[in-house]
């Protein structure tokens, strides 16, 4: 899209839409190739999302632990609440399966 | 609260001390407060940096936010970095000297809500936070001509287009031996690399990039690899992208390397056939220009400040469906002369960012900031 008319930019650019439909035509890259990795990453990140992750994502808690912890201890409590998301994290996937 | 003409403005500062929410090693914006700081302490300034939240690799050259000095005589100026909001905005507002504002731009809180609530409610905040400073600024830098128009949107009178600070020393590095080795065995074995550098941030869209690389793999090049080099900003993206590439059976194409140093970085640039974004949102894109100067060939989605970044030399697309990027991909790759003409454009562009073109402009605005005062 940049580029005059007639640029290599544009000139790739040009080329490549049509490259794009005939791949398309050809059937080696269809839409619904397109839409299944669409759906692959919405249910990848559906799963990423089920798992907790309560100081990352509470903006409470985060201000609250800023107040109340001393920056010494918050690289330790991070990784003691890392291991009880990840546990509860694993808990979580196996009633998944 | 003290306006942008306040009465002090007869006094020439001694000293303009810089505020940031927060800062980290390996951070663009982190690196233009360093760069910024040598540069005003270069002009006879004294200079200190100030920040909410110091990360690794930055205690004993930065102070904590509460140890910003107070002076009311007119002698002290703040020069606030903008890219969120937080508890710093507000200590430059009410803070009694002249402010000046450094806008790098906040990414819109709907690119992250789904994946960190409480970083949507910052850049919320940081919004909110601009426009509240609007009236105490005196004088705004932007990092892009697209971040200057949102600083008028927001009430901003003056403000000058600076482009990224940089080290010439990074500019300048070699590539780390060890990482450069084993990105070349890898490359021995036949197929292109793909490179985009960045926060693994939902508004950077590497899902976007993952599908369009594994399109170019299905039909294009079977042996082609995609480096995702960048530190993540939290976790639930990445674990999303990371299932994502499990489960199309990539984890063996697709590397994840987290924030890597700068000789590690020059390696990745050095093996790289081409520079891919497909970003929903850049305030600028430095690693863009980063790629230009090493030589990489830019493919990039045309959101933002990116076609202004691009310019006229690199390749801008209109839409990111797979199956046409990988064909621009493709295209690029497989035109040597056009690959060799978007080399040498993308060099040339690089030097209108050359880190001798950006301190002077950044020197230049310090000036005009003075003059106005």
């Amino acid at each position: 899209m940049n580029g005059k008319p007639g640029s290599l930019a544009s000139s790739v650019v040009a080329a490549a839409h049509g490259d794009a439909e005939r791949l398309a035509a050809d059937g080696r890259w269809t839409s619904e190739k397109t839409v299944e990795l669409d759906r692959a990453f919405e249910r990848a990140a559906v799963q990423a999302l089920r798992r907790p992750r309560f100081a990352e994502r509470s903006l409470v808690l985060r201000r609250l632990a800023r107040l109340v912890v001393p920056a010494a201890a918050r690289p330790s409590l991070r990784r003691a609440l890392g291991t009880v998301e990840r546990a509860l994290g694993s808990v979580g996937a196996r009633r998944e399966r | 609260m003290e306006s942008a003409s306040g009465s002090s403005s007869s006094v020439r500062p001694t000293r303009i001390d810089q505020v940031i929410p927060s800062i980290i090693e390996h951070d663009a914006v982190s690196n233009h407060t360093f760069v910024a700081q040598r540069l005003l302490r270069e002009m006879g300034f004294v200079s200190e940096i100030y920040a909410a939240i110091i990360g690794p690799g930055c205690a004993g050259r930065v102070h904590p936010l509460g140890e910003l000095p107070s002076l009311e005589d007119g002698s002290q100026w703040v020069l606030y970095q903008c890219s969120i909001g937080g508890p710093a905005a507000d200590v430059v507002a009410r803070h009694p000297g002249r402010k000046l504002l450094d806008y790098h731009n906040i990414t819109p809180s709907p690119l992250v809500e789904r994946w960190l609530p409480p970083l949507a409610e910052e850049c919320r905040l940081g919004r909110r936070q601009l426009k509240a400073l609007a009236p105490l600024v005196s004088y705004a830098f932007a990092r892009s001509a697209y971040n200057a128009a949102e600083l008028a949107t927001n009430g901003f009178a003056r403000s000058t287009v600076v482009p990224f600070l940089v080290e010439r020393g990074n500019f300048d590095e070699s590539p780390d031996a060890d990482w450069l080795a084993r990105l070349a065995a890898a490359r021995s074995e036949g197929g292109s690399d793909w490179l985009f550098v960045g926060q693994i941030a939902p508004h950077k869209a590497q899902h976007d990039l993952v599908k369009a690389f594994a399109c170019y793999r299905s039909v294009y090049d079977a042996d082609a690899r995609l480096h995702l080099v960048g530190r993540e900003m939290g976790s639930t993206y990445i674990d999303a992208l990371r299932r994502f590439i499990a489960a199309l059976g990539l984890q063996d194409a697709i590397s994840l390397p987290g924030s890597v140093s700068v000789g590690a970085l020059v390696a990745y640039y050095g093996i790289a056939d081409v520079f891919v974004c497909l970003s929903d949102h850049e305030g600028f894109c430095a690693p863009i220009v980063e790629a230009m100067s090493r030589g990489v060939p830019v493919v990039a989605y045309a959101a933002a400040a990116v076609p202004e970044t691009v310019g006229e030399a690199g390749v801008l697309l209109s839409d990111k469906s797979p199956a046409f990027v990988a064909s621009v991909v493709h295209r690029l790759l497989g035109d040597a002369p056009v690959r060799a003409s978007l080399v040498a454009a993308g060099r040339a562009r690089a030097l209108q960012y050359a880190p001798e073109v950006a301190a002077a402009a950044f020197r230049d605005a310090i000036k005009v900031a003075l003059a106005a005062r």
